[in-house]
């Protein structure tokens, strides 16, 4: 029986190895701070956000009217810091100025990167959020790009997988579409069912849309919320999109 | 899961009217009788999406790749006619084009085969196909009756020269090995429009010429009309009700004043594309 031993102690190591690597995919999947992208200049978005809080979508232009949020041309950073002389001899307004002489674009790297084939608007969530139910800018963009008054170059907070998307979308949102299926949520169940008001006041309100708690749901606690739900609207809300068309194609 | 959405996808193809309450469905008219057989709409759907020139050797191979082609057909004269037709040779009456794409089924034969539901029916009637979910069965491609789904054999795309990668569409993925591709009526045009009708505020209605799909955009005879069979209003439906083409028909009118009709339309695939059949004078 000598034979044994060894056996169990390399299928044991397999174990060991196996659940390892495991950890370390998921917690590369769930990974609070996934990214890593150094900038041509370490931009202070707690000085232009925190401190002088100037509103996001001054340089994200696009965000309110377009898919992407875009990144300001040097011109914009240069015509306010050309009047602002007092911070002209710091290292990174110093590399600004040269790239602004030199008529160079500066090469920023891409943080919030989707893959390919997802179909993502910012204009729709800034639409809804900012003008519509008339929510504070750095409360909105916080929802997925974090605390980003606090931060000096972005960083990628959230993991922006699909499954982080829908812990959004399967909630209930505002109070303004009361008794009415949410645009999300009319892609989230099967159509048939869309003439049933999943809104109800009664209901707990998700803490994603709560100004205190500007953070994302965990799974099981909307699982624990969508409980108190009446059985047909639970069983539709446990659905998967049926229209995958609507961020893929 | 899976297993239960993808029952609930096969029982509900027969299930008519499923999305009855949606206000969208695209539909499309090609006129036959205006169509030359230029071509231009086969290259505007090559540049507006994405799709790869495989070219001569890949074609020979079966590797076709195009998501809109003109068929032709030469026609033979009825009856008896005075042109001379010698050996080998066609008739001087030239060849009959119809440009042939993905018909948007309503009954789609390509959605209840694919295991993984990457094909499935949307609710403004479409017939989507999502490449991040496809495994490449090639089951939807080998059940469709009009042979318009085409498979990527390869990463196309590797292949182009340096600066030619900058001129794909931004707006629609760049599809990968082993997925199946096929017409999707330009949904990011469709898309685009009813994000801007969504801002406008009445996300429940595209006006009639918002949307026009790349082959319409590019038809030098106008041939091709598209819009949404919903809205009364637009010209694509009255095309339809003139010609009296209509869902839940099996069996194609050939009375002569109607020139309307849908290919195939004995399947029972519901096809959203109406053709309007050529007119010859036999004498000529």
């Amino acid at each position: 029986m000598k034979w044994r031993k060894p056996r169990n102690l390399i299928m044991l190591q397999g174990l060991v190895l196996f659940a390892l690597g495991m950890t370390m995919v998921v917690a590369g999947v769930q990974a609070d701070d996934v990214s890593d992208a150094p900038q041509p200049i370490e931009f202070p978005h707690d000085r232009h956000a925190g401190k002088f809080k100037i509103n996001c979508m001054y340089c994200h232009t696009y965000a309110r009217r377009s898919k992407v949020a875009g990144i300001p041309p040097v011109a914009k950073c240069i015509g306010c810091h050309q009047h602002l002389p007092s911070v002209r001899n710091k290292p990174r307004i110093k590399k600004l100025f040269a790239y602004w002489k030199a008529k160079q674009p500066i090469p920023w790297r891409k943080v919030h990167d989707l893959p390919d084939f997802v179909y993502f608007t910012h204009k729709r969530h800034v639409q809804r959020f900012i003008f519509k139910d008339g929510r504070p800018t750095q409360q909105v963009c916080g929802m997925c790009h974090g605390d980003v008054k606090t931060f000096t170059v972005g960083r990628k907070v959230r993991a922006m997988t699909m499954g982080w998307c829908l812990s959004c979308h399967r909630q209930f949102q505002g109070d303004s579409d009361i008794g009415k299926p949410k645009p999300a949520e009319r892609w989230m169940v099967p159509a048939a069912a869309t003439d049933i008001p999943v809104m109800d006041v009664r209901f707990p309100q998700p803490a994603v849309l709560d100004p205190e708690h500007p953070k994302t749901m965990k799974e099981s606690e909307i699982k624990k919320m969508s409980e108190h739900l009446p059985r047909r609207i639970r069983e539709h809300m446990v659905h998967a999109p049926h229209d995958c068309w609507q961020c893929h194609f | 899961m899976a297993l239960k959405r993808m029952i609930e996808n096969w029982s509900r193809l027969r299930k008519r009217d499923y999305y009855e309450d949606s206000p969208f469905m695209w539909g499309m008219s090609i006129d036959l009788n205006k169509c030359i057989g230029c071509g231009a709409c086969v290259t505007a759907c090559y540049a507006e999406n994405n799709l790869p020139v495989v070219g001569k050797e890949h074609y020979a191979t079966g590797h076709a790749m195009h998501w809109m082609r003109i068929e032709r057909y030469w026609e033979e004269p009825e009856g008896e006619t005075d042109i001379d037709i010698k050996d080998g040779e066609y008739p001087e009456r030239g060849a009959h084009y119809i440009p042939m794409m993905c018909q948007q089924c309503n009954h789609a034969p390509c959605e209840p085969v694919c295991p993984v539901a990457a094909t499935y029916h949307t609710t403004d009637h479409l017939n989507a196909q999502v490449y991040n979910r496809c495994v490449g069965s090639r089951y939807c491609g080998n059940n469709c009756p009009y042979k318009v789904r085409y498979f990527n054999f390869f990463d196309y795309w590797k292949d182009l020269p340096s600066p030619l990668e900058m001129q794909l569409n931004p707006d629609l993925s760049v599809r990968s090995k082993g997925v199946m591709e096929k017409c999707t009526f330009c949904v990011q045009r469709i898309r685009a429009a009813k994000d801007q009708a969504n801002d406008e505020g009445h996300p429940h209605h595209v006006e009639d010429g918002a949307v026009k799909t790349a082959c319409q955009q590019s038809c030098p005879t106008q041939a091709i009309v598209f819009g949404n069979l919903r809205d009364p209003e637009s010209e694509v439906a009255k095309q339809w009700e003139e010609h009296e083409v209509e869902l839940g028909r099996h069996e194609q009118d050939k009375s002569e004043d109607l020139r309307g009709y849908r290919v195939l339309e004995e399947l029972n695939v519901e096809p959203c594309v109406m053709y309007l059949d050529r007119v010859r004078d036999t004498e000529a």
